[in-house]
């Protein structure tokens, strides 16, 4: 099995983020193989994938922190209004 | 009154329940520039798309290149911003590559290199721009 499918395999489509990687992955390696992008760009477009990891991985945890900030704002209106 | 003292209380729980529990709560809140500037680096990737392919484009990449800048140096000067740095220090590095290879080593470019770097590019500033315009207020 080439890497290409094993990603694919491994990634299933039970998560669509990863899903999204890993069309990405897959597009940019049929337009190396195809020759319309030369070999740095694509290894420099595979690494930016790493980059969009970390970044997505960023925004979830500010996501949820800013949930959990906004629930105990809500928390201490709601109990200054009961007191 | 009544409510600083029921917000004591509550620091004080979670105070008491470790550091770690009252420093995941001291966060930046929603700043008006930094997600200007998000939202600036989002609408140049997808104005710079358009360009791929035509000498215009250089500028356009120099122009995204200082908006992502910016946005890193804004988030920069924000306390408590960790998330924020990460996203817009990682972001900066995906830019760097088109303009090191655009405006400094000035070399070739293919299309669909330029169309997928600048899509990557708009991909991440949008998921940036969301979470920072639900900071809480």
């Amino acid at each position: 099995m080439d890497a290409m499918n094993e990603l694919k395999e491994w990634v299933g489509n039970n998560n669509t983020e990863l899903a999204d990687w890993a069309a990405d992955a897959e597009q940019y390696t049929n337009d190396f193989k195809s020759g319309a992008i030369s070999e740095d760009e694509y290894k420099e477009l595979m690494e930016d994938l790493k980059r969009s990891e970390k970044i997505s991985q960023a925004a979830d945890d500010l996501a949820v922190r800013s949930r959990a900030n906004e629930l105990l704002d809500n928390l201490i209106i709601a109990a200054g209004a009961v007191l | 009154m009544k409510r600083l003292y029921v917000a004591f209380l509550i620091l004080l729980a979670t105070t008491l329940q470790g550091c770690a529990t009252l420093d995941y709560f001291d966060m930046a809140r929603f700043d008006n520039n930094e997600y200007l500037l998000a939202v600036q680096v989002r609408t140049q990737a997808n104005l710079g798309a358009r360009k791929c392919g035509t000498p215009e484009v250089n500028g356009e990449v120099s122009k995204l290149w200082e908006d992502t800048l910016n946005l890193k140096n804004y988030a920069e000067s924000i306390p408590n911003n960790e998330e924020t740095i990460t996203m817009s220090s990682e972001l900066l590095e995906i830019v760097r590559g088109l303009d090191q290879r655009y405006n400094i080593d000035k070399k070739d470019v293919s299309m669909s290199y330029c169309t997928s770097k600048f899509g990557n590019i708009e991909k991440n500033a949008t998921i940036i721009t969301n979470v920072v315009g639900k900071k809480p207020r």
